[in-house]
C-alpha cells in the first residue's frame, strides 16, 4: 500500500485546469520531487495534499485514509514554506514548539522542551532559541522552519521550494543537509521545486509536471536518460538538450537519422523501425556528443563556433551540417574557435520524439 | 557653507516649522488648560497670560463636587463596550474580506465605503424610532450598539486592509501545525495585528468618546449620560463661568490625547518585520 496516493485528481480554477487527472503514488520513506516550471501544477498538487485547497474531483489518501474533506490540521502533515513562514512574534523556541502545543496534541511542558532542544541540536540552532525570527539569517530561518516541521514526526513532510530564497552556495549546502536529514529520518517527503538540479540530487523519484499534467514519474536516472517526451528531455539537465528535426531512413538494412544535411547511422535499431518515415525531433545531450580532433568512421565533422570553459567542462558550440549543437569536451582538447572537430555521438543516448505528439518513440519498458 | 552647517540649518528650519504648526494646532487646548488652572478672578485679567501666575485646582474641585466622575465612567464604559464590539465583529469581517474570495465581495466592500459617507445626523430620526421599539432608549447598551454600528465600516475597512499585509503563509503554517482556522487567527494573526487593531480602536474611541449629538438624542436620563453632554449642561448651569467650563473640556480632551501619544508608536512600528523573506 502506498503512503500517499492521488487518484484522478483534477483541480480547476474557473475554466483554467491547474491539475489534470493526476494519478500518483508515493511509497513510505520515499523522497519524491514534484518538478516543473511555474504554473505546471506542482504547487497545486502540494496544496491539495496539504489541504490548503479544496478538492473537487478525485481522491487523495494518506496512509490509506481518504483525506479529501480533512482540514490541514487533521492530516498529520508538516510543511516548510518557500518564505519559511516563521511566526514573527514568537521566539525560535516558541516557533518550533508551536506544533506541539496544538489542542490535539498538547504535550507536557517537559516533553515539549526536550523535543525542541533535540531538534534544535540536530539542526545546529540551539544557540538561537531565545531569538526572534527577524534576528536570524536566511539560512538559519530555513533551519528553524525545518525544525518546526520535524519536531512532531509527521506522516508526511511537504517542502515547497524551501531553498529558492537562499544564495547559490548556501543552497547547495542545505541540499546536502536535507538529503542527510532524509537519510536519517527515513520519512516520506514531497518536495516541490522548479530547479532540476535540486530534484535530481535529492529525490528517490521525480514527478515532472507541465501544463497541469504529470509528464513522467521515475528515478532521476530514468528521467535524465529516458525522458518520456520532449518537454522532460529539455527541462531536465544542466543545459538544454540539443534538438533538431529529422527523419529515420533505411539504408542497407540499418537505420540512418537524416537531419540538417547530416546522416547519422544508428545501426540495427529494430525498436525504432516503426518510426521510420515519420517526422521526428531528435534530442541529444551535450555530453553524448564527444568532440575530438582526429576524423574517424561514424564521426560527424563540425566547426567550432564558441568555446566556453565552465568549471571542469569545456562546452563547445559547433556547426555540423546545418545544425548548431552544444557538446561537452575534455577541457584539455585544444579546439579553438573556427577549427574543425569531429563529434562522436553516443547513439544509445540519442532520443527521438514524434514531432506531432512529442512522445519518445523508443519504447522503454 | 559646509555640508554640515547646511544639514544643521535644515534641521533647525524643519524643527521650527513643525513647532509652529504644532503651536497653532495646540493653542486652543493650551489656552483652555491655562484658563482651567487660573483662579476665577484672574481669568479675565488684562493683559492675558498663557502661563498662570498662580495655579489653582478650584474649578476641578467644583467639577468633582458636581459628580463629574459619574459621567466620565459612563463615557469610559460606553467607549470600551463600543471598541470591544467593533473590534470583535470588525476583525472577523475584515478577515473574511481579506482572505476569502466570494461572490459579491466587491459589492460588500463598496457598500462599506458608501456607508461611511452617510452623515449621522440624517440617521438620527429613524434610529431614534428604532431604539424606542427595541427599548434601548436611555440605556448604555443602546449607545454601545449605536457607536459600534456607526464605526464598524471604518473598523472593517482598516482591519481588512491590514490583514492583507500579513502573509497568508503564516496562518497556513499554523493550520498545518495543528490549529483550526479560528485558533490560527487568535494565536498568529491577531498578535501580529496590534497596529491595525489599535488604529481601528482609536477611531471607535474618538467617535464614541467625543460624540455629542447621538448621546443627546438617545438619552434623557442623567444616569446614563456621557461626558460631552455633562459638559454641555455645565454651560447652562455655570453660565459664563469659564473656569469650570474649560476644566470640563480638559477632563474630556486630555485622556484622548494621552492615549494617542501612548499608542502613536504602534502606527510606526513594523510588527511583521522578519516574518517572511523575499
Amino acid at each position: 500500500m502506498s503512503h500517499v496516493s492521488f487518484k484522478s485528481v483534477t483541480k480547476r480554477f474557473g475554466k483554467f485546469i491547474a491539475l489534470d487527472s493526476l494519478d500518483l503514488a508515493v511509497e513510505e520513506g520515499e523522497f519524491i520531487s514534484l518538478l516543473g516550471p511555474s504554473g505546471s501544477g506542482k504547487s497545486t498538487t502540494l496544496n491539495l495534499l496539504a489541504g490548503l485547497l479544496p478538492i473537487e474531483e478525485g481522491e487523495i489518501r494518506i496512509d490509506g485514509q481518504l483525506v479529501n474533506h480533512l482540514s490541514p490540521d487533521k492530516r498529520d502533515i508538516a510543511m516548510v514554506f518557500q518564505n519559511y513562514a516563521l511566526y514573527p512574534h514568537m521566539t525560535i523556541f516558541e516557533n518550533i514548539a508551536f506544533p506541539l502545543r496544538a489542542r490535539r496534541r498538547r504535550f507536557p511542558a517537559a516533553e515539549v522542551e526536550g523535543r525542541v532542544k533535540a531538534v534544535a541540536a540536530m539542526l545546529g540552532v540551539e544557540e538561537l532559541l531565545a531569538r526572534y525570527p527577524k534576528e536570524l539569517s536566511g539560512g538559519q530561518q530555513q533551519r528553524v522552519a525545518l525544525g518546526r516541521a520535524m519536531v512532531r514526526d509527521p506522516k508526511v513532510f511537504l517542502l515547497d521550494e524551501p531553498l529558492s530564497n537562499l544564495d547559490a552556495r548556501l543552497r547547495i549546502r542545505m541540499r546536502q543537509d536535507i538529503k542527510a536529514l532524509h537519510a536519517r529520518l527515513r520519512s516520506t517527503i514531497v518536495y516541490v521545486t522548479h530547479d532540476q538540479a535540486e530534484a535530481m540530487s535529492l529525490s528517490s523519484r521525480i514527478a515532472v509536471f507541465a501544463q497541469g499534467r504529470l509528464q513522467q514519474l521515475g528515478t532521476p536516472g530514468e528521467i535524465y536518460n529516458r525522458p518520456a517526451n520532449l518537454f522532460v528531455a529539455s527541462f531536465v539537465g544542466e543545459r538544454e538538450i540539443n534538438q533538431f528535426s529529422g527523419e529515420l531512413q533505411r539504408e542497407d538494412g540499418a537505420l540512418v537519422l537524416a537531419a540538417g544535411g547530416l546522416r547519422i547511422p544508428l545501426g540495427r535499431a529494430d525498436a525504432l523501425l516503426g518510426a521510420a518515415g515519420r517526422p521526428l525531433v531528435a534530442g541529444i545531450r551535450a555530453e553524448s556528443l564527444e568532440p575530438q580532433m582526429e576524423p574517424g568512421v561514424g564521426l560527424i565533422p563540425a566547426q567550432v563556433l564558441l568555446a566556453e570553459l565552465v568549471g571542469p567542462d569545456l562546452i563547445l558550440q559547433v556547426k555540423a551540417g546545418d545544425l548548431t549543437l552544444d557538446c561537452r569536451a575534455d577541457p584539455r582538447l585544444a579546439a579553438r574557435v573556427g577549427e574543425s572537430v569531429h563529434l562522436r555521438p553516443r547513439i544509445a543516448d540519442l532520443h527521438l520524439f514524434d514531432a506531432a505528439t512529442t512522445r519518445n518513440v523508443r519504447s522503454f519498458s | 557653507m559646509s555640508y554640515r552647517s547646511r544639514i544643521l540649518l535644515r534641521r533647525v528650519v524643519d524643527t521650527a516649522v513643525t513647532a509652529l504648526i504644532a503651536l497653532i494646532c495646540l493653542f486652543p487646548i493650551l489656552w483652555g488648560l491655562s484658563t482651567s488652572l487660573k483662579p476665577a478672578d484672574r481669568i479675565m485679567a488684562y493683559p492675558p497670560r498663557l502661563i498662570p501666575e498662580t495655579v489653582s485646582f478650584e474649578h476641578y474641585q467644583r467639577l468633582w463636587d458636581q459628580n463629574i466622575l459619574h459621567y466620565v465612567l459612563n463615557s469610559v464604559v460606553i467607549s470600551a463596550g463600543a471598541i470591544a464590539l467593533c473590534l470583535t465583529v470588525g476583525a472577523l469581517a475584515g478577515y473574511g474580506l481579506a482572505r476569502f474570495a466570494f461572490r459579491g465581495k466587491s459589492g460588500v466592500l463598496l457598500v462599506i465605503v458608501a456607508v461611511m459617507s452617510v452623515p449621522i445626523s440624517s440617521l438620527l430620526v429613524p434610529t431614534f424610532g428604532f431604539m424606542v421599539d427595541l427599548g434601548l432608549l436611555n440605556t448604555r447598551t443602546g449607545l454601545v450598539l449605536l457607536y459600534a454600528a456607526y464605526e464598524l465600516p471604518m473598523a472593517v475597512w482598516i482591519l481588512q486592509a491590514f490583514f492583507q499585509t500579513i502573509p497568508v503563509e503564516l496562518e497556513r503554517a499554523a493550520m498545518i501545525d495543528g490549529y483550526s482556522r479560528l485558533e490560527a487567527i487568535r494565536r498568529v494573526i491577531l498578535p501580529l495585528s496590534t497596529t491595525g487593531l489599535v488604529a481601528a480602536g482609536l477611531f471607535v474611541l474618538t467617535f464614541s468618546w467625543n460624540d455629542f449629538v447621538v448621546a443627546l438624542v438617545m438619552t434623557t436620563n442623567d444616569d446614563v449620560r456621557t461626558l460631552p453632554i455633562a459638559i454641555y449642561n455645565f454651560l447652562g448651569y455655570y453660565g459664563r463661568e469659564w473656569g469650570p467650563l474649560s476644566a470640563g473640556a480638559m477632563v474630556s480632551v486630555i485622556p484622548l490625547i494621552t492615549l494617542f501619544v501612548i499608542f502613536q508608536r504602534y502606527f510606526l512600528s513594523g510588527v511583521t518585520g522578519g516574518s517572511v523573506k523575499g
